[in-house]
């Protein structure tokens, strides 16, 4: 149970964001660099020009693409024990991703980081309790 | 415009909580150490055992005494551009205090005992800090005679800061002596009620006491129009209860029975609800800040405010022993948890080791978590130009922003850190490798050498030079 909670938007206030998101994608659109993605959206309804790789994308495409998506998901282990439920109940924390440096285990070092300590830095986190994804 | 705000307790909780405080006023009662406090309380109807030093305070005295407290009060300053209003709508945020022994040395970093000399550099220091909103009367003048330290600390802080102080008075004598001292300042004792530039915190003895000095010097207080704060130091699982819920109705009890205690005293007396509660370490017995004493600080202004009261919690605080990571998590902590609450007034900036001593680069840090956290319950609105549909479209798919002037006009909302080393490795590798630590100490330098308070007039400190003479006088007398 998540008792303390913020939350700063209003109804309406998230109402206006929401709008306005539809009126960007209706009237701004998107650019999309693969010709197979505007395919996709040009058959379910999008105003596409590859030329410029431009959709407009209408907003009962969003509506039903919203309807489509699951609301829960399961980002499942390989222990079924630490298996985390995406459901709006609370966050899960995950370490950063993606660095090229690492301080070295033993001295504390700046170093560029090799597979070895991929493996170590996972092992903590594996061990970590408030780590629940890697 | 909404701001990112955290009231956790439902309305009914809240009521739940103020229905079981008001059994504990009336059956289980409040020991007061003075006879002058319970002659007031029973003439104001409450049922007083004077061999016990024990009042009953019934319902009515407590609606009572919420019907006269003022529901804004304001802090005023030397300088009136210091001035702040208590009302509700923003959180100010003062140093630690009071009387602190340790300070670490402004060269060697050592931890020393403190001196007259430390708490003028230090007021100077906050003084200049811009979110340090006041000063709390922070460093124990260890240099000077034990009997005549509490009024020296108040003339060097209000020496050094045109911000409104605060402080704390241990019996009815010092009260009188530092509502003197500051009326001279202020114009007389009129102008001091109408301007309060200083203010007392003054605190129970948990669990539900008042000693004898600190009820009678709070009455002084009423009396004159100074701003009394209960802050009380109950300690959960020693003091009160093991669970929060039984601290809080404990903290709000403490809190009641003061603010009767004032209200009787001198109707309209200027009261803010206050806690500077923790939880007890069950191995050691010693304080700990936590997430517990956030909640309790969270609860406690929800009660504050559902009375209309302005609220102090002490909501910034570190354990650590030097400036290190412990003390940066341990205030960014208690400050991100504490700030949404929107309390009037949270106490704590620059202390290592719960209060027992200060460190000025910490301050120094403390006031930059604090500009970063103070624009983050900012929140921001939404409108039309906030929306920016126009430069949207304008810039389109794979455009930038930043030669815009929808940008220009509204990239300093963002905020921006003063002190946090943004750049990267490399530059910041080029510049010397600092450590925030490093940076702070640059600044400390810094703002002691550029910034010089204007200082209280010549005349008036001549006028206080007399009152502190004679103040050394009745007190050794009464030794």
């Amino acid at each position: 149970m998540s008792k303390s909670k913020i939350s700063f938007l209003s109804q309406n206030e998230t109402e206006a964001i929401h709008h306005a998101s539809l009126e960007v994608l209706e009237s701004t659109g998107v650019k999309v660099m693969s010709s197979k993605a505007l395919d996709i959206l040009k058959e379910a309804g999008a105003k596409v020009d590859y030329s410029e790789k431009h959709a407009a994308i209408p907003r009962d495409l969003v509506e039903e693409a919203l309807k489509r998506a699951p609301k829960t998901i399961k980002y499942c282990a390989r222990d079924p024990e630490n298996d985390s439920m995406l459901d709006g109940s609370g966050p899960h924390f995950t370490t950063d991703g993606y660095a090229p440096f690492v301080r070295d285990f033993e001295t504390g070092e700046r170093r560029m980081s090799v597979r070895e300590d991929l493996v170590c830095w996972t092992k903590i986190a594996d061990y970590l309790n408030n780590i629940h994804v890697v | 415009m909404n701001k990112p705000s955290l009231n956790f307790l439902s309305e009914e909780e809240v009521e739940k909580i103020h229905d079981a405080t008001l059994e504990v006023l009336r059956n289980t009662g409040i020991k007061i150490g003075s006879k002058k406090a319970l002659a007031i309380l029973e003439e104001a109807g409450a049922k007083v055992d004077y061999e016990e030093s024990k009042a009953l305070i019934p319902v009515g005295l407590v609606e009572e005494a919420l019907k006269r407290a003022p529901k804004t009060i304001k802090y005023c300053a030397r300088n009136p551009k210091y001035d702040v209003l208590l009302n509700k709508k923003e959180t100010h945020f003062i140093t630690d205090g009071i009387d602190i022994p340790f300070i670490r040395d402004w060269e060697t970093g050592e931890r020393r005992n403190s001196t007259n000399e430390d708490l003028a550099r230090w007021t100077r220091l906050s003084d200049y800090l811009d979110n340090i909103h006041f000063v709390w009367v922070t460093l124990a003048a260890g240099d000077v005679s034990p009997k005549m330290q509490s009024l020296t600390q108040l003339v060097t802080t209000l020496n050094n800061t045109e911000k409104h102080v605060e402080y704390e008075a241990h019996n009815a004598m010092e009260a009188q002596y530092m509502i003197e001292i500051a009326s001279i300042i202020a114009g007389g004792r009129e102008k001091l009620r109408e301007n309060p530039i200083i203010s007392a915190v003054q605190c129970p003895a948990s669990p539900l006491m008042f000693d004898q000095g600190t009820i009678e010097a709070t009455m002084e207080f009423a009396r004159a129009g100074i701003p009394v704060v209960y802050m009380d130091m109950p300690l959960a699982m020693e003091t009160c209860p093991a669970t929060l819920a039984g601290t809080i109705v404990i903290i709000n009890a403490e809190n009641l029975a003061g603010l009767v205690i004032s209200e009787f005293t001198k109707s309209g007396a200027p009261v803010v609800y206050s806690t500077c509660a923790s939880i007890a370490d069950p191995l050691s017995g010693a304080a700990i800040e936590s997430s517990g004493s956030s909640l309790l600080y969270l609860a406690s202004t929800q009660i504050a405010h559902y009375y209309g009261l302005p609220c102090e919690i002490c909501g910034s605080g570190s354990m650590s022993k030097m400036v290190d990571a412990q003390a940066g998590y341990e205030m960014a902590m208690s400050i991100n948890q504490n700030l949404p609450s929107g309390a009037d007034i949270i106490c704590g900036l620059g202390d290592l080791e719960v209060g027992l001593c200060v460190s000025p680069e910490k301050l120094v840090i403390d006031n930059e978590i604090v500009g970063e956290s103070s624009r983050f319950v900012r929140g921001f609105g939404i409108d039309d130009e906030s929306l920016a549909l126009d430069v949207i479209h304008k810039v389109g798919p794979g455009g930038h922003f930043l030669a815009e002037k929808h940008t220009l006009k509204h990239f300093k909302e963002l905020g921006h850190p003063q002190l946090s080393n943004m750049n990267t490795f490399e530059t910041w590798k080029e510049e010397g490798s600092k450590s925030i630590y490093g940076v702070a100490k640059e600044r400390v330098k810094e703002i002691l050498a550029m910034h010089k308070p204007e200082p209280i007039p010549a005349a008036t400190e001549e006028e206080i030079s007399k009152i502190l003479k004679r103040a050394r006088a009745e007190m050794l007398k009464n030794n």
